[in-house]
């Protein structure tokens, strides 16, 4: 997983991170036409409306692909760990990191619910883990 | 680039444009690509390309494909529909895109085997093309008369081609 981050601090993704700080994990939503996608943009990318705001959602979800990362893309990444294509319940599907039990033994459709793990910055991210029963 | 009637005047090999498409889904790199949406990107804008060459798939000659994975020239032939959709594995087994195979790609190497330079790599897939067309390419096909270039695809959700022949 990551255990550090080293660009947080975006006007554009500020929402996102003011929201982890909370325990919610949250995706641009069109104002528009209700259109939710991550990452951010300073438009929506199906209506072009820039009436944005955000939406805090559940976060489970189902594997749709996954891959173990052997070679981190920056420092900061504790390797190796297992990178995956979430599709969301209530949004878009989204990358994201599986953690514990989903990390030893992934599966493309295995159910995941939405956690949250702090790096040693302080700073907590998203992650999924295998859904229980 | 300069207009046919000046480079006839000039000491290369006129090689001309004749044809081009792009095409998106939705914005690049906002979620994850999956395949069941961008499977086929690109197909609209090939058919306009070829459309403008008044040409069918079958006539190229020498296919310059971006290649940030072998998967994505497996993609980029189903999307031109030189096979069915979810063919293209088979497709291209047995030699089909070698230097002499019935659809050669990337005799340069491509983005897999001679070099990525950031998004200069898709001017090497023009460069190629033109070099091919014009007989002086390192690994040269016998002849080729019309090739085509790509860049970005199914993973960027978005794809450019341009369509090169001889004049």
């Amino acid at each position: 997983m990551i255990v550090s981050v080293s660009t947080t601090s975006e006007h554009i993704s500020q929402p996102f991170w003011d929201g982890t700080a909370q325990g919610q994990f949250r995706v641009p939503e069109c104002q528009a036409c209700g259109h939710r996608f991550f990452g951010p943009e300073p438009a929506c990318v199906r209506c072009q409306s820039r009436k944005l705001g955000w939406a805090s959602l559940d976060g489970s979800g189902v594997v749709y692909s996954f891959t173990e990362v052997h070679v981190p893309p920056e420092p900061g990444y504790e390797v190796p760990y297992v990178l995956a294509v979430i599709e969301l319940d209530d949004g878009p599907a989204v990358f994201s990191h599986l953690v514990g039990a989903a990390a030893a033994n992934p599966r493309v459709g295995m159910r995941v619910t939405l956690a949250f793990r702090t790096g040693a910055d302080g700073v907590a991210l998203p992650v999924h883990v295998e859904a229980s029963g | 680039m300069t207009t046919l009637e000046r480079a006839r005047d000039l000491p290369c090999v006129p090689i001309a444009v004749i044809g081009g498409g792009m095409e998106y889904y939705q914005v690049g790199y906002v979620n994850p690509p999956l395949l069941r949406e961008v499977g086929m990107v690109g197909q609209q804008a090939a058919r306009r390309a070829r459309a403008m060459a008044g040409i069918a798939a079958e006539e190229i000659d020498v296919f310059c494909l971006y290649d940030p994975t072998s998967f994505e020239v497996i993609r980029q032939f189903e999307m031109l529909g030189l096979c069915a959709e979810g063919e293209g594995g088979p497709f291209i087994e047995g030699g089909t895109i070698a230097l002499d195979g019935e659809y050669p790609v990337n005799p340069d190497g491509g983005t897999l085997a001679h070099s990525y330079i950031r998004t200069q790599q898709m001017t090497l897939r023009i460069i190629e093309i033109v070099r091919q067309l014009r007989g002086t390419a390192v690994n040269q096909l016998p002849h080729p008369e019309i090739g085509l270039a790509t860049a970005a695809g199914s993973g960027a959700q978005h794809i450019e081609m341009i369509l090169l022949g001889k004049v």
